[in-house]
């Protein structure tokens, strides 16, 4: 796994309230090749945009790494002072918010704000930065991007600002970029403009994209990789195809389940997963998923299950994939 | 950019124009006059009052001479002051109290937004609490108890500043901080909650997330949003300081438009 971009091991992330340590990430370990576009789904609560903040250092207090390594180009950005991350964010990092209405400052003209990330990042003239700002305006396809560059976001559409927000994050051709649910505030077209967008940013620039949804269409469209989360931890990670086709954790399987049927004449009730996620300040230590799942064992109220290999590249943190749990299973010597 | 600033420009005649007619109608609609007083004046000496005044033309010459007057900033003759044409009064008076409101605004706008900044970025800290505490103070303390306070413990007691007057500079301490003390609270405080509520929005994120050293977000993005309602409250607030108070300049003797 040399080709790794990024890997993170073992990432905790906490925010200590004044009620208590609410555990937003157990214990979530993965990696992320150059150029390819990971998907993190999980409903809301699941820590995956807490993942993507922790990889950008901009954990709101009282969010706090606890534990845990985040690899990126060979350092440590875990241990990295906001200082230092400053050089890193928007330069080799860059992300994309989920609401592109208001992530925009309202104050300044949409090419200023571009031009700002440029000019933090690299020596170059006011001049030369509002050259670059017009090529990249024109390559998240904004039409007639000169007469834009001028405006205020007030003055743009939804989908214009975050094709706006899009230009921003590239300004600095970043290695990577983290979306967090770039789509969910836009209406239906202009999300899969924007997906169209982003794949073809990808193509062009090779760069890395960890996508963060709730949005199983727009995972089985983009990713190359999934990776399923609940309660703060990881649940099953697999190629695409495999976990639309073969999902082996009990939770992955409950989403694509509750997925709804638009086929003609299907009058078929939606399946929702009974229950709601589990309130994270509660120490628990058992399976997140245990309280919902249909299939629950004694075993996983007592603990999380570790990740089972149960097909090329598809790992799933299940007890029912572990070998001994199915030998036992067999014979029936477990409840 | 032009287009706007005529537009408010005509507004302002426009919205003039209208409180003229508004306070003409009133002071009109009003029972009693300018004359009358406790002791009523003998009817010949009333009418010839009235008849050097004007007041007995028509209700429509009196409203169009007036408007007229004003327009020409001719106000007309005191009628408390014989013989004193009201225009002096105030161009005798209103380069005073400017001076001295100049002055209390600086206080307000140095002191408030910086503090009020530090109050936000240290929220709930040491110095927030000083901050608020100070805001409180300041906003409940009448400005005459404010006024009299500082005059009688600096000026009368310790003898640090003059009691009265405005001759040399040590003369504008008193009467400049308690002329400034509520705006300066209010400020500080508006500064404080406005200030607190922007660097938790989205954009300040974006901000941070462009790789931009903190002391950018918070100056640049976070400063240019939190002043708006700041400075829409140092408008009016600026005609109010700069007219003169009439407790301020009560209190501290000074020859200013309050006083009238």
């Amino acid at each position: 796994m040399n080709d790794a971009i990024l890997k993170i091991n073992n990432l905790e992330i906490s925010f200590y309230t004044h009620v208590g340590e609410v555990r937003a990430v157990r214990d979530v370990s993965f990696s992320v090749k150059k150029g390819e576009i990971l998907g993190i789904v999980g409903e809301s609560g699941s820590g995956k945009s807490t993942v993507l903040l922790g990889i950008m250092g901009l954990l709101q207090h009282p969010g706090k790494i606890k534990a845990g390594e985040i690899i990126f180009e060979g350092e440590n950005l875990a241990v990295k002072s906001n200082k230092e991350m400053q050089h890193i964010r928007g330069k080799k990092i860059s992300m994309i918010f989920q609401d592109p209405m208001s992530s925009l400052n309202p104050v300044f003209t949409v090419g200023n704000q571009i031009a700002e990330t440029i000019m933090t990042h690299e020596h170059v003239s006011r001049k030369d930065a509002n050259k670059r700002v017009l090529e990249l305006l024109e390559l998240v396809r904004i039409p007639s991007a000169k007469s834009r560059i001028n405006c205020y976001p007030h003055e743009f559409s939804g989908g214009m600002r975050q094709r706006a927000m899009i230009a921003l994050a590239l300004a600095c051709s970043p290695q990577m970029l983290l979306a967090d649910e770039p789509t969910t505030a836009l209406d239906v077209t202009i999300q899969a403009q924007m997906m169209d967008l982003l794949r073809d940013i990808r193509k062009e620039l090779d760069t890395t994209i960890i996508l963060v949804t709730h949005d199983l269409g727009v995972v089985s469209e983009m990713c190359d990789y999934v990776q399923v989360m609940y309660g703060g931890r990881l649940m099953e990670e697999a190629v695409c195809r495999d976990i639309f086709d073969a999902p082996g954790h009990p939770y992955t399987k409950g989403l694509l389940r509750s997925i709804p049927n638009v086929k003609k004449g299907s009058r078929e009730r939606l399946k929702p997963i009974e229950g709601s996620p589990p309130d994270l300040i509660t120490p628990f230590d058992g399976c997140p998923f245990a309280f919902r799942c249909p299939s629950t064992m004694n075993l996983c109220m007592e603990g999380a299950s570790q990740e089972w290999e149960i097909g090329e590249k598809h790992r799933c943190a299940c007890h029912l994939c572990n070998p001994q749990v199915q030998a036992l299973l067999k014979e029936g010597g477990i409840e | 950019m032009a287009k706007y600033i005529l537009k408010r420009c005509v507004s302002i005649i426009v919205t003039l124009f209208l409180v003229c007619t508004i306070t003409f109608i009133m002071m009109k609609a009003v029972p009693g006059g300018p004359f009358t007083t406790e002791k009523n004046l003998p009817p010949n000496v009333l009418e010839a009052l009235e008849e050097k005044y004007h007041l007995n033309d028509p209700l429509l010459k009196q409203y169009v001479d007036y408007v007229k007057g004003t327009a020409t900033f001719d106000f007309g003759p005191s009628f408390k002051k014989d013989g004193v044409m009201v225009s002096d009064m105030i161009a005798q008076s209103f380069p005073v109290s400017a001076k001295l409101g100049g002055v209390a605004l600086v206080i307000v706008l140095l002191l408030g937004i910086p503090f009020g900044i530090l109050a936000a970025l240290k929220q709930n800290k040491m110095p927030d609490y000083l901050a608020t505490i100070f805001a409180t103070l300041g906003i409940a303390i009448p400005t005459f108890v404010l006024g009299t306070l500082i005059l009688y413990v600096f000026g009368a007691k310790l003898g640090w500043i003059p009691t009265h007057g405005l001759d040399s500079w040590q003369c504008f301490i008193g009467p400049s901080i308690s002329l400034a003390g509520f705006s300066l609270a209010y400020v500080l405080r508006l500064t404080r909650s406005s200030m607190l509520s922007v660097t938790g929005q989205d954009y300040i994120r974006t901000a941070r997330a462009k790789g931009l050293p903190e002391r950018k977000v918070i100056f640049k993005h976070a400063l240019k949003n939190a002043l708006i309602p700041v400075v829409t409250y140092v408008g009016p607030m600026t005609a109010g300081i700069m007219t003169g108070s009439c407790v301020t300049e009560k209190i501290f003797a000074i020859p200013g438009m309050g006083l009238f």
